[in-house]
């Protein structure tokens, strides 16, 4: 029995069909598995071989794990959400209220969405809390320091932007205040230092690009929803790429 | 377990994976429980009301079958059914049956072996003749050889004809004892098929309510231009289904769904336009009608639903379904909230009527304790008065009274009325009580309530001005309704003299003096409680309003309705802690204490005296607070797309103003505008008036014909008064009872005569009167009936007032408007008829004074009166070529008990009647003695 | 024509049946209630009557005021008596010809009659003039038709019975009435000029019997009619 088993694996793992989806031997051996990790599109990022002291969870906690599993989880369930979800003025409030009510499951994607955003803001700052106890900022890797710290406000920014899709007073009101914090700004806000004399008026200055307008509406919406499921999700995917590059090429940082 | 001294890949992870993973297989099933089930309450609600309607509708197919049983029918039924089996089991006895057999055989046979045979040897026979015809045409020397041979062939078709004829014969007789066979059996079957017909139909209905119930799903009306998607059917999936299948909700059906779902079907209207609510929640009953947090329409429950109304129907809120509504906006109207409170919508009440009177000349018109003590506290002196009370201090009114006092423009010092003798008060009295004064009055003892109540008048007006404002309304008072009764100045002051008696406290107290310098204290008051609102005072009118905007409070934020220092108790006593819990209902809250006692929000806060809140309080019952928070519930932000908004049709427009005319001038209050609708047990209507109600029987007097009774106008019917299922009461005429009474006790009238005396029922006025003349008698009304002793006052009203009253009565009773053809007064019609009968208009006009018709014997003809008493003279004829339209006109000649019921004109004209006057049938005669009516110069 | 008015009250007394219930029937041994109208107090004197129209015809023969006839030994003529609401007893039977109302005169002859519901009755017009028949009922039909003097004869149908006597008036001239007593029972009688009257054929038992006068408005008494004999009863009114 067990010869007939092994001789189908056999002819099975010899394959062409076999060997080119797997373009490694199953066998165990050392080079196999160096292969398994090298050789994978999405893995080949992820070192083959890892020093002890890297994998120390009193030492890691996992936080920045952690923070890209919850933005690849906020990123499935947002995509799930956009399928529910007409960001005009008329549907945005009503949809939401639909997912809530309607929607086969509705209730609770659009529950771990929210509780997810709010659960990757508070990692990323224990990641960052961490990063600065072990020292991990010191040189040579000030740089990915810096990374974080824009990933860091590319995460708040995903919330800011995220907050107005739901169209209701919480949302409206939020991001009224903000960009109204934005007209302050000097040489590109209206009502900053020095606004005025470089020509800023209510409708061409930093908050008229922001909202698209001169009050949060319907260009508003659509801007924060461009913003926030596709614009700042690609420079996010593009500076977590290379935040984890400068981890791998500068190694984890050891004990203290 | 993480152990410190181990090496990472002798570690194992797995107690921590197995927690995780249970804990996440655990969140994995309490999502699904509460997706499929926690969050689906509909799923229950319409299971079970499936079940219900299913238990409902066997009860109705089991009565419907009971009932069935009952009756005769199925007596027969059941007969028949019987019969049927015995025939069935006669017929398909082994004998019946052999026979059968039997004879379809020999059918079989005759018709094969005999009968087939004989047939085809005719038809070639016939072919064969038509052949040699042929041949005997084509050869015409062989004629005689081809004739013989048809001579054959014709006696042979002779043969087989007759064969086959008896054949024919025989074949019938066996074909019918083969019916015979089942005679019985196909009777009983026919017969059968009248009675199967209803218990098939009961049958189908037991099946059809078997059958398996729909699949639970949720049923939605998605209306885009409301935006609106309401949910609410897939817990209340009996509202639009018949009642009677539950008397819970959310089982049960729409309250008097027949009148509003059938008048605004949920497919194009959805619930939540009148209900408000969440109609797209469905995950728990609290969110699905909107009393959850922050939602700001939450449900609108009971009498409040009928707040919704404004939204599409604006403001005319005369019918059936919003009674609350109307109440609340009559009352608004009413007590004159508009005036100090700005509301889209009223603004034109402003000019047209009247809240509070002009203070022009109260100088002039009041005595100065009544109007200190009146501004003190109004309902003190009379209770059913309009205005509030401000609840001024006696230093206040004294302010404000002096004030009013300097500015008035016409003074008086004299207090005191003139000395009358006793039986000059009486004549007043009588005259009081029979000129109509009861129509609106009330002088303590009896009369109604439509004006001021009059029993303390004498402690109020200076006795110059009741006699000046008697013989003249509206020089004082231009916008009030008071009508003017065309009196004489003796007659003015007999009137003024009795009212001048009617006091409450019959000792005179000295007249309060004024000190001019309390004027300025006074008018600072007026400005700041805004009296000039509701009255013309002299130099403040053009002021604006002091009260708060209401033209969308009900849709005004919670947070700017200000609580004070009660919002918690206030709110406890509703049920809720804070005012977001239910926002609708913080607001009606609010709304309902502060006109219950306006100044509540003030309790408990320090305020600086000219910050304390200044509305009055109008002691409202807790009805009319109900009504009115209904009513200002209804003034929302909420913009109804025009396809939604009720537009009325022209004629009911019409109708709905003309009524309103109708209602301010207080027409009803003489005059019935119509008449007792009754409905009994057995479904038939008749219409008109009860004449006497006698040990449970009614008499009742058809004003319109009853085809169940079988009766026309005029004539009276007899009924149980238990048979009565719907009374509807005839409206108007509310002084009837009270006039009648003085009419007999002052002017000794018989209670058989009384009824010559009151006003004139306008049933069927705008069939009877001109519009033109109408509309003139409306604006300066003549003496119609000299013998009356209440005549129709002067009302003065506007042009556009007395137009919508005539439309309005045209509208009502279907008559033409505003012109109509009067054939009778052409030149050319008389001529016409003069041509086809010699003489016709001098034999009309003979029929008309002849001493056996002699109409002026109690018609009054111009300057002419007629003869005997005048209670026994009737109406003017030389003005009915104006006033009366010439059907009418017809309809009355031919019998006038049919229209007007107990009148004193005879029926003069039936067959055979007049014929050396003016031969003819009695149709003729009416037409002649109309059309000389028409053109009567006399 | 002459089975007319039969008819009707057979017809009318199948379908008034249905509400009012008066059973007729054979009535064996019944009493009879008797008794005399009588005016308390000096016999009052009648006033002529004041013509105010038509004097030619009206006044030609004077006539005395029909309103209270007393004779002078105080018996009252007009007087309806009857028998309140009594359910059950004898047939009602229809008269063989309708009751006459003749106008004579610009009066009402005979003044005051009684019959019973479904009768109809006959005005007639003996005047050169023209009268109008107008009634006054309570329960029935008003009628008011003209009726000159070429037209002899008009018919009034009744149907229900009135509770008091049926006026019946002419509007041309104010003083003519009559009175018609209409009953849905038979148990009836108008006293004449002696001021008696006699009801017969009374099952046994105790009834309310009612007196009335268009003047001295009504009385009523309890009787109690014993099977056999004569109960007298008399009826004092005074002004």
């Amino acid at each position: 029995m067990n010869e007939l088993l092994r001789k189908i694996i056999e002819v099975l793992t010899l394959s062409q069909i076999w060997r080119s989806f797997f373009r490694r031997k199953h066998d165990g051996s050392k080079r196999s598995n160096v292969l398994a990790v090298v050789g994978n599109f999405f893995m080949h990022f992820h070192p083959i071989k890892i020093k002890r002291h890297a994998i120390a969870v009193r030492y890691t906690w996992c936080m920045g794990g952690f923070t890209f599993f919850m933005f690849l989880f906020l990123t499935l369930t947002g995509l799930l959400l956009m399928f529910y979800y007409h960001p005009n003025v008329r549907d945005a409030f009503w949809d939401v209220k639909d997912l809530k009510y309607n929607v086969a499951f509705g209730k609770i994607l659009r529950n771990s969405h929210r509780w997810g955003a709010h659960l990757m803001v508070i990692t990323v700052m224990i990641h960052m809390v961490r990063v600065f106890m072990t020292g991990s900022y010191k040189a040579p890797r000030e740089f990915n320091w810096v990374l974080g710290v824009l990933l860091l406000l590319l995460t708040f920014l995903l919330s800011f932007t995220g907050y107005l899709l739901t169209w209701d007073q919480l949302g409206m009101w939020a991001i009224t205040v903000g960009t109204n914090m934005a007209r302050a700004t000097p040489f590109i806000g209206h009502e900053g230092p020095f606004g005025e004399q470089l020509g800023m008026t209510a409708y061409n200055d930093i908050r008229f690009a922001l909202l698209g307008g001169s009050m949060v509406g319907p260009n508003a919406l659509i801007r924060a929803y461009i913003w926030h499921c596709v614009g700042i999700p690609l420079v996010v995917a593009f500076m977590a790429a290379v935040h984890f590059w400068r981890v791998r090429k500068d190694g984890f940082s050891g004990p203290l | 377990m993480i152990f410190k001294n181990k090496l990472e890949e002798d570690k194992s992870y797995a107690p921590l994976f197995l927690a995780l993973s249970g804990i996440l297989m655990a969140v994995l099933i309490w999502v699904i429980v509460d997706e499929a089930v926690i969050i689906r309450p509909w799923k229950g609600y319409q299971k079970r009301f499936y079940k219900l309607e299913k238990e409902f509708l066997f009860n109705k197919v089991l009565d419907e079958r009971a009932a069935f049983e009952k009756t005769d029918d199925y007596k027969n039924y059941l007969d028949i059914k019987a019969k049927l089996d015995q025939a069935t089991e006669r017929y398909n006895s082994k004998d019946v049956k052999k026979r059968e057999k039997e004879l379809i055989a020999e059918l079989n046979r005759l018709k094969k072996k005999e009968l087939k045979p004989v047939t085809s040897k005719l038809i070639s026979a016939r072919n064969k003749k038509l052949e040699i015809e042929y041949d005997f045409g084509h050869h015409p020397k062989k004629k005689d050889y081809y004739l013989k041979k048809i001579k054959d062939i014709e006696a042979d078709i002779a043969k087989y004809e007759s064969q086959q004829s008896s054949l024919v014969k025989k074949k019938d007789a066996i074909t019918q004892n083969i019916s015979l066979v089942s005679a019985d059996v196909q009777k009983y079957t026919a017969e059968l098929k009248q009675y199967t017909g209803v218990i098939d139909s009961i049958d189908a209905k037991y099946e059809a309510v078997k059958r398996k119930r729909p699949t639970l799903q949720v049923y939605q009306t998605f209306i885009p231009e409301l935006d609106e998607a309401d949910r609410c059917m897939s817990c209340h999936s009996g509202i639009k289904k018949e009642p009677g299948i539950s008397d819970e909700n959310p089982y049960k059906a729409h309250p008097d769904r027949d009148y509003y779902i059938g008048n605004h079907p949920v497919e194009k209207f959805g619930c939540v336009v009148c209900h408000d609510g969440q109609g797209r929640a469905l995950t728990s009953v609290e969110e699905a009608h909107g009393e959850v947090e922050y939602w700001l329409t939450p449900l609108l429950r009971g009498k409040n639903a009928e707040s919704s109304c404004i939204k599409c129907h604006g403001m005319d809120m005369d019918f059936e379904g919003a009674k609350t509504l109307a109440k609340g906006k009559k009352l608004f109207t009413e007590k004159g909230c508009y005036r100090c409170h700005e509301t889209k919508g009223f603004q034109a009440l402003e000019e047209s009527e009247l809240t509070g009177p002009d203070l022009t000349n109260v100088a002039y018109s009041t005595k100065p304790n009544w109007l200190v003590a009146w501004i003190q506290h109004p309902k003190h002196l009379r209770p059913d008065t309009s205005m509030p009370n401000f609840d001024f201090s006696r230093d206040e009114a004294e302010a404000i009274a002096t004030y009013l006092w300097k500015v008035s423009e016409q003074t008086t010092e004299n207090f005191n009325s003139p000395q009358f003798s006793a039986s000059e008060i009486d004549e007043g009295r009588k005259l009081f009580s029979t000129k109509g004064c009861y129509v609106c009055h009330s002088d303590g003892n009896e009369g109604l309530d439509f004006a001021p109540n009059l029993f303390n008048i004498g402690e109020k007006l200076n006795y110059d001005y009741a006699v000046n404002w008697l013989l003249d309304p509206k020089k004082y008072q231009p916008k009030s309704v008071m009508p003017n009764f065309r009196l004489s100045e003796n007659e003015a002051r007999l009137m003024a003299a009795y009212l001048m008696t009617l006091k409450t406290n019959k000792e005179d107290k000295q007249q309060h003096t004024f000190d001019m310098s309390l004027a300025d204290a006074g008018e600072k008051l007026i400005q700041r409680y805004g009296c000039f609102s509701c009255h013309k005072i002299k130099g403040m009118e053009k002021v604006g309003r002091i009260g708060v905007e209401l033209t969308k409070i009900g849709s005004k934020a919670i947070n700017f309705l200000d609580f004070g220092v009660l919002e918690h108790e206030l709110l406890h006593e509703v049920g809720i802690k804070y005012g977001h819990e239910n926002v609708g209902l913080t607001r009606r809250t609010w709304i309902k204490n502060k006109l219950k006692e306006p100044r509540i929000f003030d309790e408990g806060r320090y305020k600086l005296p000219k910050d304390k809140l200044r509305m009055p309080n109008f002691e409202f019952t807790d009805d009319e607070i109900e009504a009115l928070s209904v009513f200002l519930g209804g003034l929302v932000e909420q913009e109804i797309p025009s396809n939604f908004v009720y537009k009325p049709t022209e004629k009911k427009k019409d109708y709905n103003d003309g009524f309103k005319v109708v209602e301010k001038f207080n027409c009803l209050g003489c005059h019935q505008f119509t008449l007792d609708t009754i409905t009994l047990n057995n479904g038939s209507v008749v219409e008109g008036v009860i004449k006497k109600e006698k040990k449970g029987k009614v008499y009742f007097q058809l004003w319109k014909e009853s085809k169940e009774f079988k009766k026309g106008p005029g004539q009276t019917v007899r009924f149980k008064k238990d048979d009565i299922s719907i009374h509807e009461k005839g409206i108007g005429a509310k002084v009837a009872g009270v006039l009648t009474a003085n009419l007999i006790k002052d002017h000794g009238i018989s209670e058989k005569e009384v009824v010559n005396y009151l006003p004139p029922r306008l049933y069927g006025q705008g069939q009877k009167t001109q519009p033109a003349w109408l509309y003139g008698f409306l604006k300066s009304p003549i003496i119609l009936r000299p013998w009356y002793k209440t005549v129709m006052p002067t009302f003065n009203m506007s042009d556009e007032e007395a137009e919508k009253i005539v439309k309005y009565f045209a509208i009502r009773d279907g008559a033409e408007y505003p012109f109509e053809y009067i054939k009778e007064k052409n030149r050319g019609y008389i001529n016409d008829q003069e041509r086809k009968h010699s003489d016709y208009m001098a034999k009309a006009g003979e029929l008309f004074n002849s001493p056996t018709v002699n109409c002026i014997s109690c018609h009054i003809r111009g300057d002419v009166m007629p003869e005997g008493k005048p209670s026994d003279w009737a109406p003017d004829l030389a003005i009915s070529k104006d006033r009366l339209k010439p059907e009418w006109i017809t309809n009355w000649l031919t019998d006038p008990q049919t229209i007007q019921p107990g009148t004193k004109m005879p029926t003069f004209f039936s067959k055979g009647m007049y014929q050396d006057i003016m031969p003819g049938d009695p149709e003729f005669q009416i037409q002649a003695v109309k059309t000389f009516l028409m053109n009567f110069n006399n | 024509m002459k089975y007319k008015g039969f008819f009707v009250l057979i017809i009318t007394l199948f379908m008034s049946s249905q509400l009012f219930a008066y059973e007729g029937g054979d009535v064996s041994n019944g009493g009879t209630v008797s008794g005399k109208a009588i005016f308390k107090g000096a016999a009052p004197a009648r006033a002529a009557i004041d013509v105010t129209k038509d004097k030619e015809v009206c006044a030609a023969t004077e006539h005395l005021s029909d309103l209270l006839i007393v004779s002078a030994d105080n018996a009252i003529k007009n007087v309806i008596v009857s028998i309140v609401d009594i359910e059950k007893g004898k047939k009602i039977e229809a008269p063989a010809a309708n009751p006459e109302l003749d106008q004579n005169g610009c009066v009402f002859i005979p003044h005051v009659i009684a019959i019973t519901a479904g009768t109809t009755i006959d005005i007639l017009n003996s005047d050169a003039v023209t009268h109008n028949v107008h009634t006054y009922p309570e329960e029935n039909t008003a009628v008011n038709k003209a009726q000159p003097s070429s037209l002899k004869r008009i018919s009034i149908e009744t149907e229900f019975g009135e509770e008091d006597p049926m006026k019946v008036a002419c509007d041309y001239h104010g003083w003519m009435s009559s009175w018609v007593g209409i009953f849905e029972h038979p148990y009836f009688a108008v006293t004449g000029d002696d001021g008696t009257f006699t009801i017969d054929n009374i099952p046994a038992g105790a009834y309310e019997v009612k007196a009335w006068q268009e003047e001295l408005g009504e009385l009523v008494k309890t009787v109690a009619v014993k099977a056999g004999e004569t109960t007298t009863e008399n009826f004092e009114f005074e002004k």
